[in-house]
């Protein structure tokens, strides 16, 4: 665990699709799938990022905002500061896993592949073709199945869709995602259905990163999403009434999802 | 043996969550509550709805942060959930407020003081922006006036004045806000500002590029400055800076601190901080004799 912000050498960066861009750093670490990083955009921001390869060190960004978008225009051998990794990560439970991912959402879940002890299943959703990325990575340990929204590639389905037809077709000992929460919230509702444990990987404000600043506390349990989280357990996802409704912005203020 | 009173406020143990951390929300708060502190600070509320400062807000080092979170808040008008949630908590609320003029300082009291919030904490020390904070505490006039108008508009709720250790006037300005009827007297807040340079991209890290210190390295200072209020203030101090085990807090009430407040320690040893400081306060008072914390009161003085 390393907590004093300190900058790392890009190495490499790879386009994965048009808007999402994975950047190698000189340094490695140790620690769970589904953990995050502060990454340290000097001038910038600094913005919580997901954990997509330990050692060396990656993560997988999308060009969404200011900090994004200046660290997809970092060039090999610019500097990036890094502290973490951070929060929980993902627990896996008995041998079966369904793994989904949406969009970005797809970059954590991709260090579970590590794990040779369990099944997995993977769906991997975009909103096209040329937005999916790691499918060959997943495929190496895992049966992968693909859709797109607009239907280019893989199955025309939103990844909740093909996520219930194969949970009612298989059986799952346990169901992990990561994606946008409106993913999630259907999601959840399938996984609540068809009575599978699940474990979301979840987004809120982050400023310390760290569980001191509070900033990221859900309610009404009080639990940081940073510390606690950033994975949720369908038994903790049933008692934060705050997901899947409202989230508080930069300044503390709530708004609707 | 750890129960107390602070400025009338009884208090089953003198540890307070400081202003600022885990703060944000009635539901941390009630599970800092829960966590074993004595009382809890809202994190600062603005008069209008501010996002702050960009990260990076928050810098960590061995023994001590730097912070330049730069006041974020709803403003007092946006916290409806938090003010009806805040009323299941069952140890005392203090609302720490911040404001850029008099006037504002007035206004959103007076606001407050209708939510009756156990205390209300003037943060009139924080050296992370312009227009705000340390720039009323600084000055003993400016500082009695924020305190006088407040208190004619707070029907009777606890006052305290949260002092920055950033001048040469610290007493000057604690006599003030006493004579201006304070309540209380909260010191300090963070110290400096500080400054952390990336030297691989020659950049200050923080955002705001300064940030006040805190943590186990500004303790030293922090009991000099109480040890000197003690002598110079007949009001009640609430000690709050490095304070991280049960011995750091019976030193600060030796120096002349009635309870302490713990911001940074939350980051060295986690959310259950106030229970193990409660414990290892206890181990001591027992180990030397001690019944009531209220015996242990400045008596570095003697
Ligand atoms: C635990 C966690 C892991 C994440 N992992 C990844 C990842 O692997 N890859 C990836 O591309 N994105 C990831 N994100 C999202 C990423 O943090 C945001 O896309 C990024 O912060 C956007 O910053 P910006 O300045 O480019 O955009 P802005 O325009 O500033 O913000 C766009 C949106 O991003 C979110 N955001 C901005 N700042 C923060 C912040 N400090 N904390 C939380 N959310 C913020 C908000 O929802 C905001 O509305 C993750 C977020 C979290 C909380
Ligand atoms: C991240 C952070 C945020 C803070 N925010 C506030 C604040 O909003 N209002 C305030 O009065 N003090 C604030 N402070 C100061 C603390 O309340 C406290 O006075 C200071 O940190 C010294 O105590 P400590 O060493 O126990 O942290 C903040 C401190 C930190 C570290």
């Amino acid at each position: 665990m390393n907590d004093v912000t300190k900058t790392y050498k890009i190495l490499e960066i790879k386009q994965e699709t048009p808007t999402i861009k994975t950047f190698t750093l000189d340094t490695a670490l140790e620690g769970t799938p589904g953990q995050f990083v502060m990454v340290w955009v000097p001038g910038v921001d600094e913005i919580p990022i997901s954990i997509s390869n330990f050692d060396p060190l990656q993560i997988t960004v999308k060009e969404v905002g200011e900090a994004t978008k200046a660290l997809h225009k970092k060039r090999i051998g610019d500097y990036i500061g890094i502290r973490g990794p951070y929060g929980n990560g993902f627990g896996l439970v008995g041998e079966r896993v369904l793994v989904v991912g949406g969009g970005v959402g797809i970059a954590p879940l991709r260090t579970l592949m590590k794990n040779k002890n369990k099944q997995f299943t993977v769906v991997l959703g975009a909103q096209t073709k040329s937005e999916i990325f790691f499918e060959e990575d997943f495929k190496r340990n895992a049966d992968v199945f693909v859709c797109t929204d607009d239907g280019s590639y893989g199955k025309k389905a939103f990844a909740t869709q093909l996520a219930e037809e194969l949970i009612q077709n298989n059986r799952y000992d346990m169901v992990v995602a990561c994606g946008p929460e409106i993913m999630l919230k259907y999601l959840f509702g399938i996984t609540e259905k068809h009575k599978i444990n699940a474990q979301f990987s979840m987004e809120r404000w982050m400023k310390c990163g760290v569980g001191l600043c509070g900033h990221c506390s859900l309610d009404p349990t009080g639990w940081r999403v940073c510390k606690e989280g950033p994975v949720f357990s369908s038994e903790q996802l049933r008692k934060v009434t705050e997901f899947f409704r409202y989230k508080r912005d930069q300044s503390g203020t709530e708004v609707e999802l | 043996m750890l129960s107390t009173s602070f400025a009338g406020i009884e208090l089953e143990n003198p540890t307070v969550l400081a202003a600022g951390i885990l703060g944000t929300s009635a539901a941390i708060l009630k599970r800092v509550a829960d966590s074993g502190a004595g009382a809890v600070t809202i994190k600062s509320i603005g008069p209008k709805k501010r996002e702050g400062h960009s990260n990076p807000t928050v810098l960590f080092f061995d023994s001590y942060l730097m912070n330049a979170v730069g006041l974020p808040t709803p403003g007092y008008r946006n916290m409806e959930r938090e003010w009806e949630e805040l009323k299941e908590i069952n140890v005392p609320v203090i609302a720490s407020i911040y404001a850029s003029s008099i006037e504002e300082f007035v206004e959103v009291a007076q606001y407050v003081a209708s939510r009756k919030p156990d205390a209300i904490e003037l943060n009139i020390s924080c050296p992370n922006t312009k227009a705000h904070g340390m720039l009323f505490g600084k000055d003993p006039s400016i500082a009695h006036d924020v305190v006088s108008q407040v208190k004619e508009v707070t029907n009777n709720i606890p006052i305290f004045a949260k002092l920055t250790p950033n001048t040469d006037r610290v007493i000057e300005v604690a006599r003030a806000c006493e004579e201006a009827g304070a309540d209380a007297i909260v010191a300090f807040n963070t110290w400096g500002p500080g400054m952390y340079i990336d030297i691989n991209t020659r950049r200050p890290v923080l955002h705001y590029r300064t940030g006040g210190v805190s943590g186990p390295a500004v303790k030293p200072l922090v009991v000099k400055g109480i040890y000197e209020l003690y002598e110079h203030v007949s009001l009640p101090i609430l000690g709050v800076g490095g304070i991280t085990n049960g011995n750091d807090a019976i030193e600060m009430i030796m120096a002349g601190a009635s309870a302490i407040g713990i911001g940074s320690a939350v980051y060295y040893r986690g959310i259950d901080v106030f229970k193990r400081i409660c414990d290892e306060m206890q181990g001591w008072m027992l180990t030397h004799d001690y019944k009531s914390i209220k015996e242990l009161v400045g008596v570095a003085h003697e």
